[in-house]
């Protein structure tokens, strides 16, 4: 049928201005894209604190420009239910696309072998993100400060690679300039605490200035969690003596099982000397910050000292953003002071500096193995940790970045530091929940004015078997039901034939590597299992 | 086209085609069976078996049986049927009745609720008598090393126990298991402080052998290095932590490694 002229154009330029109309809608507007051309992908993660979502926020928008055709939502769970929403979401298959784990998560172990994917192959090849920068033509895995070593260091399968991180984190000192200027004055010879001997000077200083204030001023703002960093901490550095003698079998680290087993082999106990004196220091710190701080939140230690009731907040880097942000006064971040050899207290058996900065990177992403946008989800993984996405990362959330050559904004710097000491592993306070407890429950005995260390040392010592063997147990227990499923999954990759063949040689060495840790576990419950 | 006969076309070869692509789907069906149970996704797999049928028997009976294993919630009431089938596969001595006599071991030695070590060790023991080359067998060899060093009841004590194992070595062949079989023998003497010499050998041994990645090697190598440096061949020791330290740069362990590299230089160091 031929149309007349002027009607039938008509028409046609009608239905050409309303395609080009849509047309341009739809590629400007994303809002007006259907959903079904978008892929929707979730990222799940605990760091809910001041700087973090807003990192992370700033990269997804970044990716966004980069890939309309991928939406990704970003998913905060508080951290106090992470592990329950962790594996009912993962148990029910609603679990998010990639999501935040971490190895230190109690009784959870066994979740990256059942849940997570590992992602070694596309780690040994340059990560397409870095296009035009140095990293260029860099495996994806070294691009990464510490080469994921604390991601192989946690794998559950030696060999395999699961995870990216976004950060590096590091304990320090948060400091009240403004008054520590007031409480030094104009001392021209002052200068940082750098050893313990200083910083108990200026301690004595602190206290001073209270009196001539007329107000409580405490040197350290006080709280459970914040205690058991610095004291943990502390312990490490005063006792690398003891590091070393449990340093069986010559690896130059300890892990938390190395305590337990030494402790339950009589390697070391509270009651050794040295032990005593190490927690004499302890109680010192514990009477810089004030009465009653083990009933005490980190949000309460971080209120004492934004007003001005504390003059050092001991935390980890995490908060530095927060302090940065929120403080009315200058906040300085500063190393922790460490014990020498010309220490009273503990100089005799001091060997050397302990590492109070690290390479490692944390904020772990894992790849959900039953998410069903893999591939949108792995893109995003190599986005969120290119060099772009590490710098805005950094910029937007305070937090110090995990990828190599990111520009460290000048006041971050102390938080990062140089790893120029000893590590060797700690868990003289703690090496599970059970000694947390013990050691906790009792600190007041420690710390308060009718305490002292004997007291403490006879009340834990009798507790302290039972808790490190229960501790031992649960990490036994832990290990095997990590250990169960590689089972299925090595007869599976030995019928897969040569191609996966490798994968099958490594998954067999490292379940046997961590089967022979888990017999030496349970032959030190045996042997140390209290006679009836 | 040259070398084709005349009057030959392409077509000709269809029903050859055809011949090579029908067990070449049969073999794919089960391969994503055991791709899926790789992936720990025992769900899917089993979902997948269902929809299987052209696969071997035997081959789709010890999927089934894996199935089994890997499924949860894990029962020892299913881990029993799962036992029962194995050992119907284990009748047959070939790859899929090594591989079924392995798991069985394995499911007294880690799967039941209450493990049953000298049953294991019973299956690796048959196992390795009868399919002495067989990986499975290999590898029954090396949990029972770990079983012998140091959860079952005999030998009793510390020097029988390694006697023991030291005796399985020769029998263990396959390089990457035999060196993972030193590895831990080497591991347990440290562990019972016994002989930290032959330690040290057992370590040398498996790092000749090679062949480890990441951690694994990084802890071997350190091992070595300072278990020599504390018997005082520095000249092997510096060689080790030097092959550390270059492979390794991210390590926390690196400033300890410098500080044992100086120390070994004026031999005055205590750390």
């Amino acid at each position: 049928m031929k149309l007349p002229f002027t009607r039938g154009w008509i028409a046609l330029l009608v239905l050409a201005v309303a395609y080009l109309g849509s047309a341009w809608w739809l590629f400007t507007r994303g809002g007006g894209t259907p959903d079904r051309a978008v892929t929707k992908i979730r990222i799940a993660h605990w760091q809910i604190e001041y700087g973090p979502p807003d990192g992370l926020a700033a990269v997804i928008r970044r990716y966004r420009e980069l890939r309309p055709d991928i939406e990704v939502e970003q998913v905060l769970v508080p951290g106090r239910i992470y592990r329950q929403w962790l594996r009912t979401n993962l148990v029910g298959g609603t679990g998010a696309d990639l999501i935040e784990y971490g190895s230190f998560l109690p009784g959870m172990r066994d979740v990256p072998t059942r849940y997570f994917e590992p992602i070694t192959a596309l780690m040994n090849e340059p990560n397409p993100y870095n296009r035009g920068t140095p990293l260029e033509h860099v495996p994806w895995r070294n691009t990464f400060h510490d080469g994921l070593f604390t991601e192989q260091l946690d794998t559950p399968e030696i060999g395999q690679l699961y995870s990216v991180t976004l950060c590096q984190v590091n304990m320090r000192l948060f400091c009240n300039e403004q008054m520590l200027r007031e409480i030094t004055g104009d001392d021209p010879a002052f200068k940082f605490p750098v050893t313990l001997e200083e910083f108990r000077r200026l301690a004595v200083r602190t206290q001073a200035y209270a009196r001539r204030q007329g107000r409580t001023v405490y040197m350290l703002a006080g709280a459970k969690l914040n205690a058991e960093w610095l004291f943990e901490f502390m312990l490490t550095a005063m006792l690398m003596n003891v590091n070393v003698e449990l340093d069986r079998d010559g690896q130059l680290m300890n892990y938390l099982r190395d305590y337990q087993i030494g402790y339950l082999r009589n390697r070391w106990s509270y009651r050794r000397p040295d032990v005593q004196a190490a927690l004499g220091v302890i109680r010192e710190l514990a009477a810089m910050m004030r009465p009653g701080f083990v009933q005490l939140e980190r949000d309460d230690a971080v209120r004492e000292f934004m007003t001005g009731q504390a003059l050092f907040v001991a935390t980890g880097t995490w908060d530095a953003t927060s302090l940065i942000r929120l403080a009315p006064f200058p906040v300085g971040i500063h190393r922790f002071p460490q014990p020498d050899a010309a220490d009273p207290a503990v100089g005799s058996f001091h060997i050397g500096r302990a590492a109070d900065s690290t390479r490692g990177t944390s904020m772990a992403f894992y790849l959900n193995n039953a998410g069903p946008h893999k591939e949108a989800a792995i893109d995003f993984m190599r986005f969120m940790s290119s060099q772009e996405a590490g710098q805005l990362f950094m910029d937007h959330s305070g937090w110090i970045s995990a990828i190599r050559g990111t520009r460290l904004p000048p006041v971050l710097a102390p938080a990062k530091g140089d790893p120029d000491g000893y590590s060797m592993g700690g868990g003289y306070m703690k090496s599970g929940a059970d000694t947390a407890r013990v050691f906790t429950q009792s600190l007041y005995r420690l710390a308060g004015p009718q305490g002292g260390v004997a007291q403490f040392v006879a009340t834990i010592e009798p507790e302290m078997p039972g808790a490190i063997r229960a501790d031992l147990q649960f990490e036994s227990r832990s290990l095997l039901e990590a250990l169960r499923p590689q089972d299925s999954g090595l007869v599976a990759r030995r019928r897969l034939g040569p191609a996966e063949a490798g994968r099958a040689e490594a998954l067999a060495t490292s379940q046997t590597l961590a089967e022979s840790q888990l017999y030496e576990d349970l032959a030190v419950l045996a042997e140390s299992s209290p006679r009836p | 086209m040259q070398g084709v006969p005349r009057g030959f076309s392409l077509t000709h070869f269809f029903p050859l085609l055809l011949l090579l692509v029908l067990p070449a789907r049969a073999n794919d069906s089960l391969a994503g069976t055991w791709q899926l149970l790789a992936g720990n996704l025992p769900g899917e797999a089993a979902a997948a078996l269902t929809t299987t049928t052209s696969a071997d028997p035997r081959e789709r009976a010890l999927a089934e049986a894996v199935v089994l294993v890997a499924r949860q919630p894990l029962t020892d009431a299913r881990l029993l049927e799962a036992e029962r089938r194995l050992n119907a596969l284990a009748a047959e001595s070939d790859e899929v009745g090594a591989a079924a006599l392995y798991l069985a071991g394995r499911l007294h030695q880690l799967h039941f609720s209450t493990p049953d070590y000298a049953v294991a060790a019973g299956y690796f023991r048959r196992l390795a008598e009868r399919q002495p080359a067989s990986p499975w067998a290999q590898l029954g060899l090396v949990k029972l090393a770990l079983l012998t060093l140091h959860v079952l009841p005999e030998p009793a004590g510390p020097a029988a126990r390694i006697a023991a194992v030291e005796a399985l070595l020769p029998r263990v062949t396959r390089p990457p298991l035999r060196r993972d079989l030193l590895i831990v023998l080497g591991r347990a003497r440290l562990f019972h402080n016994l002989e930290p010499d032959r330690a040290r050998a057992n370590l040398l041994a498996a790092d000749a052998i090679g062949g480890l990645t990441g951690l694994a090697a990084a802890d071997v190598t350190l091992q070595i290095g300072e278990l020599c440096f504390r018997a005082g061949d520095d000249a092997r020791a510096r060689e080790y932590l030097q092959r550390f330290m270059a492979e390794n740069e991210a390590d926390p362990r690196v400033f300890t490694v410098q500080q044992r590299l100086r120390a070994m230089a004026t031999r005055k160091g205590t750390l």
